[in-house]
Order: C-alpha cells, then structure tokens, then sequence
C-alpha cells in the first residue's frame, strides 16, 4: 500500500499554489478604478465603472436574473435556477472576483478597463 | 455457479458504492456558502468513492459511477449540474486510475488527492466557460479553486488512506 505522504506531494503542492498564483497575475495588472464587465452568452453587455455609480440601482440583463448595482460593488440579486451559486456570491467589491450564473449564460466579473489582458490567458 | 455468485455480489457492492457517492455529494451541496470559500466549492468526499474504486475494483467500475454521478445530478440539479459533474469527475477519474493503478509513480494518497481535486476544478472550469462563453472565469475562479484543491485533496487524500483498508477487505472477499 502507499505511503499517505512521500517527499513527493510537496512538489505538487508548490506547483499547484504556483499555478494558482499564475492564474491570479492578470488580476494584478489591471486599472486602479473598479470596473465591472457584465457578459450575457459570452458577449459582454455592460461595462460600470463601480467608482463613479451614484446611487444604488439594479438592472435585468436577462429575463429571472437581475444584477445590483451600487457604489464599489455588484451583485446578483435573483436568479431562476434552484442551485443560486451566484446569489450567493455576494457582493463583488475588489478587482479578480468573479460571480457566474451558469444556468442563464451570464457572467459578472470586476477587472479594470484594459480587456487585452484578461483574453491573452 | 461460484463465479456468478461472486459478480452479483459485486454488483451489489458497485450498487452500495454507487449510492454512497450519491449521499455524499447530496450532504456536501447542503453546506451553506462561506466566507472566504469559493462559492459552489465543496471538499469532493464523493472523490473518495472513484478513488477507491480506481484503485481496488477497475478503471471501468469507476467511470460508471462518475457517470451514474452525472446524472443523478441531472435529474436532480439540471442539465448545467450534470455538464459540470461529468466534466469535473470524468476528468479527475481520469487522473485517478491512472495515478494510483501505476507502479511508477511515487507519490502519496495526499499528492494524488490534490492532483484529481485540480483536475476536477479544471474540468468543471473548462465547462463552465463554454457554458457562459467568457474565459474570464478562469483568472476569476481559477486562482481560488487551484488554493481550495489543496485543502480538499489533503482531505480526500488522507480518508482514502484511513477507508482504503477496510474497503479492501471487504472487496476482496466478493
């Protein structure tokens, strides 16, 4: 029977946190004001520059799904499906999060303007 | 007559195990979302069913309880749900018949957990961009799901380790 740790599973983990710090590096290089880029079945819709939203409002990209947005943050607020992995998200406030509403297609994510490098990875 | 009795047997076993993976992944989905925790995360104990039968029973004794897995999750969570369990646990499967059926491969059960956890996450990620068509998801999600892969590896890793034993005899008596 196998060991349950041999020297080797510390070269997976370095590589697995390496990796995971690989996939955040597009998340540093992004503009200093928070914007949000929402995409509705891979086409994105709407861009918020979160900083400058004056007052709270909320807006249906979709028919069920409805998104809210107010200063420094976006959230989704309804969702029809019964899993709501995205409402549950919470509130987006800081650049890298990610909230998906898979059974509706549509995708909020917070990056800053510069799209480029969000599509080279 | 004794070879027939031995294969329904281990048919009812495969059916025990079956549901065990099912029991497990119900009882994950009903942790609630936590902070710090990516949300729809969750620690993959159903794993720890491929895992042993990827290494005890056979590569396809496995692949049909990922599959039986999927559309359980069909039926019950819909048609992303079932994409997403087939595409995640198809994958780490994958990884598992082929890591812990070597010989060569020196590794441990908690290297081996971490690397079918990743795979799992980079299935499920993979399907859910073609789902939502942004790639953005993956420097979204990724990050956080490789961190969480870890921690839900060292898990599975470590209670196949404790449960292999136990199932192995029990197994081998069929």
């Amino acid at each position: 029977m196998r060991k349950l740790f041999r020297r080797a599973d510390i070269i997976i983990i370095i590589a697995v946190l390496f990796l995971s710090f690989l996939l955040f590096i597009p998340n540093l290089f992004n503009n200093d004001s928070l914007v949000a880029s929402v995409y509705v079945d891979g086409e994105q819709t709407e861009e918020i520059n979160l900083d400058k939203v004056e007052g709270d409002y909320a807006f249906s990209p979709k028919k069920g799904t409805v998104i809210s947005v107010k200063k420094g943050a976006i959230c989704f607020s309804e969702a029809t499906c019964r899993d709501k992995i995205c409402v549950d998200s919470g509130w987006l406030t800081a650049k890298g999060q990610t909230s998906a509403c898979l059974p509706e297609r549509v995708v909020i994510t917070i990056n800053g303007t510069d799209k480029t490098d969000m599509m080279t990875y | 007559m004794e070879r027939k009795k031995t294969t329904i047997k281990k048919v009812a076993f495969l059916g025990i195990m079956g549901a065990l993976a099912l029991s497990l992944s119900f009882l994950e989905s009903l942790i609630p979302p936590l902070p710090g925790i990516p949300p729809g995360a969750k620690p993959g104990l159903a794993n720890v069913v491929t895992m042993f039968l990827a290494s005890s029973a056979g590569v396809a004794d496995a692949f049909g309880i990922t599959i039986i897995k999927a559309v359980f999750a069909g039926i019950t969570r819909g048609t992303t749900a079932m994409l997403m369990s087939a595409a995640g646990g198809l994958l780490s499967t994958l990884a598992a018949c082929i890591l812990l059926r070597s010989k060569k491969i020196k590794l441990g059960y908690i290297g081996i957990g971490i690397i079918c956890a990743v795979c799992h996450n980079i299935g499920q990620l993979t399907i859910a961009c073609f789902l939502s068509g942004t790639w953005a998801l993956v420097t979204g999600y990724g990050p956080f799901l490789m961190l969480f892969a870890v921690a839900t590896g060292f898990v599975t890793g470590t209670t196949l380790k404790l449960v292999l034993p136990a199932l192995e005899k029990t197994f081998n008596r069929l």
